[in-house]
């Protein structure tokens, strides 16, 4: 139980850990590229916004620092729970544990120097470079930790790669959260419609060799851990590397928007998109946060080229698309239990017929449910039916239904204790967290949607949206039967690149008006229904 | 607003994301692949992995049918990502290798290689 809590938290971190490594690290590139030759001439305004850069940098280093300490001492007791004491003392003369320790006493360095400093400093010149005596160390000792560096062929060359991706996307991210903060605080300053034109100006300047050094590096990392098309296909690593593309195609039109704005003249700009750019940064924001989060949960796969006796066939990854009737009746629950009892398993199939039967109508009646949801949904937006304000309760009713049967072989209907399944078994954890997200979800957005919730929690729905779209593409269980397991995954992949698209279509719903915020209103339950569809064709493999 | 940001964030990192980290290195083969191991007689087994692991801060068991698990111990093979592991005498019969390996990233990884006794 405990075992499956400290894999939990050790995910958890690696997650944190890259998106507080791009807020550090980035914010250097910020400083250096943005904020000091755009107030090169304006010493008043650069010693104001030096001071909300630094802090943000400042309190990304601490944290950086405290979740690289908090993910060694995991990575240890993983290790403790299954080897001797004299053993254990060699893992802290391994070379990840001295990256580690390297990076840690760096970033808390940093975090404190500027903590001390930022309320009393301009940045300049001379500041970077002293932050650089603390920067380098974590960037160079982070090459020790990234998959290259287990590598046995071409390990300097894919160190070196990871580390040259890892500042693009650094910069961008980074920069993209500086100038966020910037605008939060500072957006009701005199001639800020001025500045924040040149402050975005500025920004494409780390934007573009960002997206070009980042595609660079991926395409040549792609060769030497994919290898082939059919790798890219067929295999979860592959998978997740497309759907880092297609994140990033998304980003780029959110971006492009934020491009368009910056170089348009004042009078071109009928439509007042400089005003509403900020939006499509929030947007991008979220984007960025999920690559680097796919990025994370690719490291912990094999990649394709070393797996393709393990690597599924065009044909196998059509037919996990292929459209067909619902399964519409469901096996009961003794023929469930009795078919996953180990000598069901022992005697032949990876995947028993009723349990595959339970599993398939389990995701065929979500689908129906959902397209029923979306296409409410749809109706909503014609705004001619009042009723259709009610199309969240679909999600309601998803979630009771989940709730009995995503885990039947625990509590309520299984005779597994629930804490004991929910701790021990990762999977679970996950199924649980879904059912309360889906509950939660229609909760709050039929509130919203009739007027009866306001403030801040009205961003819960895309902010959900996001964190599940991201679980299910976390959601990678290769480990005993890679092929099998990724037929499985390919769904949910696709699953989650759509629930991101939900979540930024309803935060841009949210945050713009008119016509347009009904319009994306209106993606995001496309979205939604297109998500209905997939769970309406899944297909159990049986391999 | 900065504030909210902040939320954003940690909400974000309270919340976000689980997935497998057994998964990582993966046997790409074994000197049991093809050729099963002599009955009653004690062997040494090499397992090659896709990544650099270190055997000292690995482990390996010896799974038998009747789901007994037996620590092995193990050594660093001559090249590094390969393992060597003692396997005592055993009877004719199915069994499996359930691995925990520590790769030169830190990433654990586990899997189970099954092969047969003749």
């Amino acid at each position: 139980m405990v075992e499956g809590l400290i894999t939990f938290l050790d995910s958890l971190f690696a997650g944190i850990k890259i998106v507080l490594y791009a807020m550090t690290v980035g914010g250097l590139f910020w400083l250096a590229f943005v904020l000091v030759p755009v107030t090169s001439n304006a010493h008043a305004i650069r010693n104001q916004w030096s001071q909300s850069s630094l802090s943000l940098i400042a309190k990304s280093a601490l944290g950086l620092g405290a979740i690289i300490g908090l993910g060694f001492i995991m990575k240890f007791l993983q290790l403790q729970s299954s080897l001797d004491d004299e053993m254990i003392a060699e893992f802290f003369f391994t070379e990840y544990s001295m990256a580690n320790i390297v990076q840690c006493i760096s970033s808390i360095g940093l975090g404190v120097y500027l903590s001390v400093r930022c309320q009393r400093v301009t940045v300049s010149p001379v500041l970077i470079a002293k932050m650089l005596v603390f920067i380098v160390p974590v960037v160079v000792s982070g090459a020790w930790l990234v998959h290259g560096a287990s590598r046995c062929d071409n390990a300097f060359q894919l160190m070196s790669l990871t580390v040259i991706h890892q500042l693009a996307a650094a910069a961008w991210f980074g920069s993209v959260l500086q100038l966020l903060v910037l605008y939060y605080h500072f957006h009701n300053q005199n001639d800020w419609r001025r500045l924040w034109k040149v402050l975005l100006k500025r920004f494409s300047r780390i934007g573009i060799p960002s997206v070009v050094v980042l595609v660079t590096s991926g395409t040549l990392m792609a060769i030497d851990y994919v290898g082939s098309f059919k790798g890219l296909a067929g295999t979860g690593y592959g998978n997740l590397l497309i759907v880092k593309l297609i994140l990033l195609v998304l980003v780029l039109i959110l971006a492009g928007l934020n491009f368009t704005a910056a170089h348009r003249t004042v009078y071109a700009d009928q439509s007042g998109l400089i005003d509403k750019v900020v939006y499509f940064i929030e947007a991008e924001a979220l984007v960025l946060i999920a690559v680097l989060l796919a990025a994370v949960s690719l490291s912990s796969l094999p990649p394709a080229i070393d797996i393709p006796h393990q690597t599924a066939g065009m044909d196998e990854i059509l037919q996990a698309f292929e459209p067909k009737i619902p399964r519409l009746l469901s096996p009961t629950h003794d023929a469930f239990l009795a078919s996953k009892s180990s000598q069901a398993i022992a005697n032949g199939r990876l995947s028993p017929s009723a349990a595959t039967a339970w599993s398939e109508y389990n995701h065929h009646f979500s689908g129906i449910v959902l397209i029923v949801t979306s296409l409410v949904g749809m109706l909503y937006y014609f705004r001619y039916w009042r009723w259709t304000t009610y199309w969240p309760f679909g999600l309601m009713l998803l979630s009771v239904f989940l709730f009995f049967r995503s885990d039947a072989e625990t509590w309520p209907l299984g005779p597994g204790g629930f804490w004991d399944s929910v701790f021990s078994n990762i999977e679970v954890l996950q199924h649980r967290i879904a059912t309360v997200l889906a509950f939660v979800l229609g909760v709050i957005e039929f509130r919203v949607r009739a007027g009866k919730q306001s403030g801040r929690l009205k961003y819960l729905f895309p902010l959900l949206c996001m964190f599940g779209g991201v679980m299910l593409f976390m959601h990678s269980h290769v480990g005993f039967q890679p092929k099998s397991e990724f037929l499985i995954q390919i769904s949910h992949i696709a699953i989650g690149v759509l629930a991101i698209v939900m979540a930024c279509s309803r935060l841009l719903e949210i945050r713009l008006s008119g016509a347009v915020s009904r319009a994306t209103g209106f993606i995001s339950v496309l979205a939604l229904s297109l998500i209905a569809l997939l769970l309406m064709v899944y297909r159990e493999p049986l391999i | 607003m900065n504030k909210k940001l902040n939320q954003l964030l940690v909400l974000f990192a309270t919340l976000f994301f689980i997935s497998s980290i057994y998964a990582h290195a993966v046997v790409t083969r074994s000197s049991v692949d093809n050729a099963p191991v002599t009955v009653n007689q004690a062997t040494v087994v090499s397992v090659f992995f896709n990544t650099r692991v270190k055997s000292s801060l690995s482990k390996i068991e010896l799974i038998s049918r009747t789901d007994e698990n037996l620590p092995l111990t193990l050594s660093q093979g001559q090249r590094p990502d390969e393992i060597s592991v003692e396997l005592p005498a055993l009877s004719e019969g199915d069994y499996a290798l359930k691995y925990r390996v520590f790769a030169f990233d830190g990433h654990l990884s586990e899997g189970i290689l099954i092969f047969k006794v003749e």
